[in-house]
């Protein structure tokens, strides 16, 4: 008859505590591998190569590497020129200024000749020019170094 | 590139030349006035004061443009390799 038999115990579930259980008949181990995934022993991960030397600092070659080195050595010989002609307005228009400073105003000739006239006229027309110019290329050359990260 | 840097100089240099050029038949023109004892009429193109207008704006602009140049020049500059 079925009730000799011990009855069925679901294997999913532990049989202690299941309707029939039976120690004697259900005493062994149930597999519990069926709910279980398959044991499988991972796979030792990669281990990366060590190299038998890191080196602390990493050296970047620039293709410019020589030009980079001897830069500050070589400076630019249009900034300094564009320094230089600032420079020269400046001074020519303090010339000037003086030169206008010195002129007897009170003498006159008469008969001016038009080269006098154009040295006149030129000393009461270049200062202002001379001196935006020499201002504005001071500038320009602060711009520049800005421009180009050192001044 | 090298007829823009030659226009680069050539164009300040211009500019510098017709200031004085301005400035200089300003001169003439004040001499005959003075020499001559003559006031232009207002209906009378007085070249004279034109040139002397122009002028101090043409030189101004002339001593910029040098400067520009410079300038570009600067920023084009590059270190020769040995």
């Amino acid at each position: 008859m079925a009730d000799d038999e011990a009855p069925e115990v679901d294997p999913r579930f532990d049989p202690v505590f299941q309707r029939g259980y039976d120690p004697a008949v259900h005493a062994a181990p149930v597999r519990r591998s069926v709910l279980r995934a398959p044991a499988v022993k991972p796979a030792p991960l990669p281990v990366a190569p060590t190299p038998a030397e890191v080196p602390s600092v990493v050296r970047v070659e620039h293709e410019d590497q020589d030009e980079l080195e001897d830069e500050p050595h070589r400076r630019n010989p249009w900034l300094l020129a564009l320094v230089l002609v600032s420079t020269a307005f400046l001074a020519a228009a303090g010339v000037f200024l003086w030169v206008i400073g010195q002129r007897d105003i009170y003498s006159f000739s008469g008969t001016p000749a038009a080269a006098e006239l154009m040295v006149q006229q030129l000393s009461y027309m270049l200062p202002p020019a001379l001196i935006v110019a020499g201002v504005l290329g001071l500038v320009l050359r602060v711009a520049l170094g800005a421009l180009r990260g050192r001044a | 590139m090298r007829l823009r840097i030659t226009a680069l100089w050539v164009i300040p240099l211009a500019l510098v030349a017709a200031g004085f050029a301005a400035a200089w038949a300003a001169a003439v023109g004040a001499a005959e006035r003075y020499n001559n004892m003559t006031i232009s009429s207002v209906a009378e193109f007085d070249w004279a004061s034109l040139a002397s207008a122009i002028a101090e704006p043409l030189l101004l602009t002339g001593f910029l443009a040098v400067l520009v140049a410079l300038a570009v020049h600067a920023l084009l500059w590059r270190p020769r390799p040995d």
